[in-house]
């Protein structure tokens, strides 16, 4: 823990991986538990690949910590792989599975935890006292456990990896995955493999030796003084030399696995030996790049025999496994693929493709591009330009026209971000919580691919896990009071999201036991929220009384809820968003939250209308369609109200010219064009000049120092640049008609 | 060094007079000149079009597109007199944008004239004896040579 702080580049990239690790983790976690939960008759509690992959996290988490020099998180990480090592090796048995989960879960949670401190600058908690002794304690209890049964079935399961391993190793070396080999591996006896493999790697040896005459250069490595861990070091400089070396060879060999390497490489230094010695300058340089290297020297290749030589003298049984991790990346698709099957191998793709970006910085390319699209509406509408007519300027402008708007596309997604990123944190919450409550619950999510802006995820999160908690805690009875009111035994939470065009739909919903009015209104009156008579607040608004603070129906204080805290911030999350929330619960049947978010900067398409001299945008997805009226489809009530009959039907008109004031010449409705707009399967008609055009608009908010006038309610849910630098007034249909 | 001034009253001259001269732009409404202090001050553009947005004050004009930001302009001139605004038609007018703590609003004046020092110990506050309706966003007058310039309060224009 000496000096890695000065490595800032090396700390991000730490902070980001085992961030992603713990997270990937964690999903895995869940999905095994459901997995066991719902077959708990067959014997499998872990399969194979699970195994391997939590391994390898493990493996690599652990490889992380010790090198950045968190040793309270490489100790709980080594000893997760302790345990897992020990699952592997024997038919767990899943009874004990509980315990394991909670452990870990719980080893999962300080790692994260440790992460959360290390990003704020301090030092993780070294208080791992506790941790490690329930780790122990399980370990001994399954160990036993395992010495009851077969004792081979571990020693074979080891073998085996470390194998699977040295076979990993052998491959990459030779660059060249013997496929048939490889697909051997799970059923081949161990002394066939072993052979097989050895076999393998002799043949390559010996062809590369005819090939290259034995014309090897070494190196020799000293790291600097007291750098600790420098096996780890050493394993980095392997791996950044990996690219640029044939059959790189290296001693002390299994720097990985053993720290007891360090001695021997801080006493006689680390030797390397690759065939292209011809590239040995490039090679140098990169050994002169890498950290913590004090000095290296070429050495004779045979001094890097004579000490291989001696390592395989001494014939350790343990052969150089590679972080697997990092041999995945070298390895082609095919090879990893057959490894460990389709579905991990997708995985891994997509977050080979994934980089992180400062916020800031997507929102300057997205300003430069804004500039950009109006900057060449400027050129394109330059009447002197018009006039030229040259047409290799028009064809070359057109196709500039066109990489801009691609770009401009591509930008604007580039924020968007699926809400799954939130929604499967919720099951984390669900489990932890039915767990200590002992509630079984199914947690359902819907929409799960809806985009939002990323801004929104960050805020979401808190406030969906309040609602989560309160509808566990609150909502959903216990398992017997559920057989009683002749529910299903487990209890349901549904997570719903949808873009609706000028909103972003949350509904969190349980069938659980629902709100009592009665109970709200008692506990409101203890505590003087109310601020009318009793008999004039609706149904929605007593429900909308425990999103107020200091509102709470809970006797006592859990660890979940009661403090009458959570509801009222949520709320409060939600409208710093400029969002809103309402209640709805029936007794006996379940509450239903919903939370509507504006989209801030969301992609919608939409139809452009003219009235007068200002232009509007209309949500496409709110539009039925558009027509022209006759005479003959106006009906004019008693009242004076306009109607318009159509297809049978009777719809209500708004004139938008008149609502909001503008001058127009068109206010004869068989002049004008006629949208049918529909929210929530209800239909209306708008009025309007004409329809200029259809396109893509970047959602906009109207600037927070106009919230005084609640435009919002004027029916105006934003407002977007068009392509020629003006602003447009996007219309949100559904307040528009509850003005 | 001159020993009839002690270097006390140097500095305290120096300080007041560091405290008292602030920087204020200048422009023209309606053949008034005005001041603004210019810590607010964050650009000043041609007034073009704009957006108008419904269901606003009348002084609130509407919305700009700022090089991609959405700024709501607000005519100065309807604001301090209310409704009155019969203002120079045709004419090109300018828009100071101000970035009023952390809300960037632009105001519509006819003119941006230019920066001036002002003393404020030679500020005359406008206190109770307000007459119209302007006064009420206007903290005092200035007067250098000839101009009489009035001092906007903008908190109050802003708020």
């Amino acid at each position: 823990m000496k000096n890695f702080y000065n490595s800032e580049s090396m700390m991000e990239i730490f902070l980001l991986e085992v961030g992603e690790q713990l997270e990937s983790l964690d999903d895995l976690l869940l999905c095994i538990e459901k997995k066991d939960d719902l077959d708990k008759n067959s014997s499998q509690g872990f399969n194979k690949d699970d195994i391997e992959n939590i391994f390898r996290i493990m493996h690599t988490v652990k490889g992380a910590c010790a090198m950045m020099g968190f040793d309270s998180m490489a100790t709980i990480s080594h000893k997760l792989e302790d345990l897992f090592s020990l699952i592997r090796s024997n038919k767990y048995n899943n009874d004990r599975n509980v315990n394991l989960f909670n452990i870990l879960f719980d080893s999962c949670d300080f790692l994260k935890e440790s992460i959360e401190i290390i990003k704020k600058g301090d030092n993780p908690n070294t208080d791992i006292d506790d941790m490690i002794m329930s780790i122990d304690t399980f370990l001994e209890d399954i160990t036993v456990f395992y010495q009851d049964n077969n004792q081979s079935i571990l020693e074979e399961d080891i073998d085996k990896k470390t194998l699977l391993n040295k076979h990993i190793h052998d491959l990459n070396i030779m660059e060249k995955p013997n496929i048939n080999n490889k697909e051997n591996i799970p059923e081949i006896g161990i002394n066939d493999y072993s052979e097989s493999s050895t076999e393998s790697k002799e043949n390559i040896s010996e062809n590369n030796d005819t090939v290259l005459n034995n014309k090897k250069g070494a190196i020799r490595v000293y790291f600097d003084e007291d750098s600790g861990m420098e096996n780890l070091r050493a394993f980095l400089l392997i791996e950044s030399l990996k690219d640029i070396c044939y059959n790189l060879e290296y001693y002390p060999k299994n720097i990985e696995n053993n720290p007891e390497t360090c001695i021997d490489i801080v006493k006689d230094g680390f030797f390397l030996s690759f065939s292209n010695i011809e590239n040995i300058k490039i090679i140098e340089k990169t050994i002169e790049s890498s950290i913590n290297v004090k000095t290296y020297e070429v050495v004779d290749s045979r001094l890097f025999d004579k000490f291989n030589d001696r390592y395989n003298h001494e014939n350790i049984p343990k052969i150089p496994s590679v972080s697997k991790s990092i041999v995945e990346n070298l390895m082609d698709g095919s090879l990893y693929n057959d490894l460990d099957g389709d579905s991990f191998n997708s995985i891994k793709n997509s977050k080979q493709n994934l980089i992180n970006v400062n916020l800031l910085k997507l929102d300057k390319i997205m300003d430069i591009v804004g500039e950009i699209v109006i900057a060449e509406s400027i050129i394109s509408s330059n009447p002197e330009i018009k006039s030229l007519k040259i047409d290799g300027f028009t064809k070359s402008f057109m196709n500039l026209r066109k990489l801009i708007s691609e770009l401009k596309n591509d930008i604007m997604s580039i924020r968007m971000v699926p809400i799954s990123l939130v929604f499967h944190k919720m099951h984390r919450v669900v489990r932890d919580m039915s767990k200590k409550l002992n509630k079984s619950i199914d947690l359902i999510l819907v929409g799960e691919d809806t985009e939002v802006d990323k801004s929104i995820i960050d805020i979401l999160s808190d406030p969906l896990i309040h609602l989560i908690r309160n509808s566990i805690d609150h909502g959903i009875e216990k398992y017997t009071d559920r057989i009683k009111a002749k529910k299903q035994e487990k209890g349901r939470i549904v997570l719903f999201s949808q873009n609706t065009g000028g909103e972003i739909v949350i509904i969190v919903s349980d069938d659980g036991k629902g709100i009592d009015e009665k109970v709200i209104i008692e506990e409101a009156t203890k505590n003087r929220l109310l601020t009318k008579p009793i008999s004039e607040y609706s149904k929605k608004e007593i429900l909308s009384l425990i999103l107020m603070p200091g509102f709470s129906t809970t006797n006592s204080v859990t660890e979940f809820s009661g403090r009458g805290v959570g509801l009222d911030i949520v709320n409060k999350n939600i409208e710093s968003i400029g969002g809103n929330i309402t209640v709805d619960s029936d007794i006996g049947f379940g509450t239903t939250v919903i939370i509507k978010i504006p989209i801030t900067l969301a992609i919608i398409s939409g139809l452009e209308i003219c009235i007068g001299s200002q232009r509007y945008i209309i949500p496409l997805n709110y539009i039925n369609k558009s027509f022209r009226v006759s005479k003959e489809d106006i009906i004019i009530s008693s009242n004076g109200d306009e109607k318009i009959y159509k297809s049978n039907n009777i719809y209500n008109i708004i004139r938008l010219h008149e609502i909001y004031g503008i001058d127009t010449t068109i206010l004869n409705l068989v002049d004008g064009i006629i949208l049918e707009v529909e929210v929530d399967g209800f239909r209306y008609c708008l009025f309007v000049d004409s329809v200029s055009g259809e396109g893509q608009f970047v959602v906009k908010p109207i600037p927070k120092y106009l919230n005084k006038f609640d435009v919002k309610k004027s029916g105006i849910a934003g407002c977007t640049i068009l392509g020629d630098g003006s602003i447009s007034l996007i219309l949100d249909v559904y307040s528009l008609f509850n003005r | 060094m001159n020993n009839n001034i002690s270097d006390e009253e140097v500095s305290k001259c120096n300080e007041s007079n560091y405290n008292n001269i602030d920087k204020h732009i200048t422009f023209s409404i309606d053949a008034k000149v005005y001041c603004l202090s210019v810590s607010i001050v964050r650009s000043i553009v041609m007034f073009k079009g704009y957006t108008s947005v419904p269901n606003l004050p009348s002084y609130y004009k509407g919305l700009i597109n700022l090089r991609g930001d959405i700024v709501p302009i607000i005519d100065l001139f309807e604001k301090m007199n209310g409704n009155i605004g019969i203002l120079n038609n045709g004419k090109e007018r300018c828009l100071i944008v101000v970035d009023y703590l952390g809300d960037i609003v632009g105001l519509i004046v006819d003119y941006v004239l230019e920066v001036i020092d002002i003393d404020k110990s030679k500020i005359v506050h406008y206190s109770d004896y307000d007459m119209d309706n302007v006064h009420n966003y206007i903290t005092g007058v200035f007067k250098d040579s000839e101009d009489k310039k009035f001092i906007l309060d903008y908190k109050k224009i802003l708020k």
